[in-house]
């Protein structure tokens, strides 16, 4: 692998909402964008495992991807969307299949390979680009994007909502996404109340059908936001 | 200063998030107290391991219960996960 020249810096928030900073280097020799914090084995092994799953996808769907440390990115963490720069990070820990498998056996994610991590983290991609579209085309009825984003997901909210009360709205979400969906519904309630529905969306990228027509059909709607 | 806005991030489930989604897979319905306790129905063929671990750790459910539970009726199951299940024989 090439890994000369073209440096770049990313600064974010790790899952502990700590700042961080990281240096990454472009990754030359590859067809995808892809930026590295180090050149080191599970570095590349996570570099050669993204690459052959790429190849599977629509070259128009993907943005920049970067690898990182764990130590960076937050023990835990997998993978994540960072809208503002348009980039998914990839943690390194997770540079083989054996890995990855170990910790989405079972059912507790949609996502059960590389493939359907990355449908999921370009699911919140096709989200957030809608989010921004919604926004730039209202932008005289809302004062922030988050304005626009609450009465965009609005919608879906008040769907999941209306399944009951915390426990009827548990117990759905487990059953027609996933544990990882209502899990994420529940905890954004108290963290980032903003992005409540986010984790649902995504993991409805990598599903693609739920057996509710309702709910699918409302996150087609925002997901397509603007589409022709 | 640069304003950072959080990521979405795809985290790892802790094991008790994981054993509490697996018993919510076999709940049916609850009824609410008055105090909002959530007294659980579970399937009438949940496995006795999956009971045992809803009495000893119902109180990792981030939902108000006391550990009491009853059976549905045989057959009856959540309405969601049946069609889940027909859907999922189905493909």
């Amino acid at each position: 692998m090439d890994f000369l020249a073209k440096h770049r810096e990313y600064v974010f928030l790790n899952n502990k909402n700590t700042k961080v900073r990281i240096h990454t280097t472009k990754v030359l020799s590859s067809d995808y964008e892809i930026w590295t914090e180090s050149d080191s084995k599970k570095f590349r092994d996570a570099i050669g495992l993204i690459e052959m799953t790429l190849s599977s996808f629509n070259q128009d769907d993907l943005c920049p991807i970067v690898i990182v440390s764990q130590r960076k990115v937050g023990k835990g963490a997998i993978s994540a969307y960072d809208h503002d720069k348009d980039v998914i990070f990839y943690n390194c820990e997770y540079c083989t299949v054996d890995k990855i498998n170990k910790y989405l056996s079972g059912n507790s994610y949609v996502a059960q390979n590389l493939n359907g991590i990355l449908k999921h983290e370009l699911g919140h991609r096709k989200h957030w680009q809608a989010i921004k579209k919604f926004y730039r085309n209202n932008e005289t009825r809302y004062n922030n994007i988050n304005e626009a984003k609450n009465e965009l997901d609005s919608k879906i909210l008040k769907h999941i909502e209306e399944q009951g009360s915390g426990f009827g709205i548990q117990l759905y979400l487990r059953q027609i996404v996933s544990i990882y969906a209502e899990n994420s519904f529940k905890l954004a309630k108290f963290q980032v109340s903003t992005n409540i529905i986010n984790e649902v969306i995504a993991e409805f990228c990598v599903k693609e059908r739920t057996q509710d027509p309702e709910l699918d059909r409302l996150i087609k709607e925002v997901i397509d936001y603007g589409k022709a | 200063m640069e304003k950072l806005e959080p990521l979405d991030i795809l985290q790892e489930l802790t094991p008790a998030e994981k054993e509490t989604g697996e018993l919510m897979d076999w709940m049916v319905d609850s009824k609410t107290d008055e105090d909002g306790t959530e007294h659980v129905i579970f399937q009438a063929d949940t496995p006795k391991e999956i009971l045992e671990k809803f009495k000893r750790d119902y109180k990792l459910l981030t939902f108000k219960t006391n550990g009491d539970y009853t059976l549905a009726p045989e057959g009856v199951m959540n309405k969601w996960k049946a069609l889940r299940l027909a859907a999922e024989e189905k493909n």
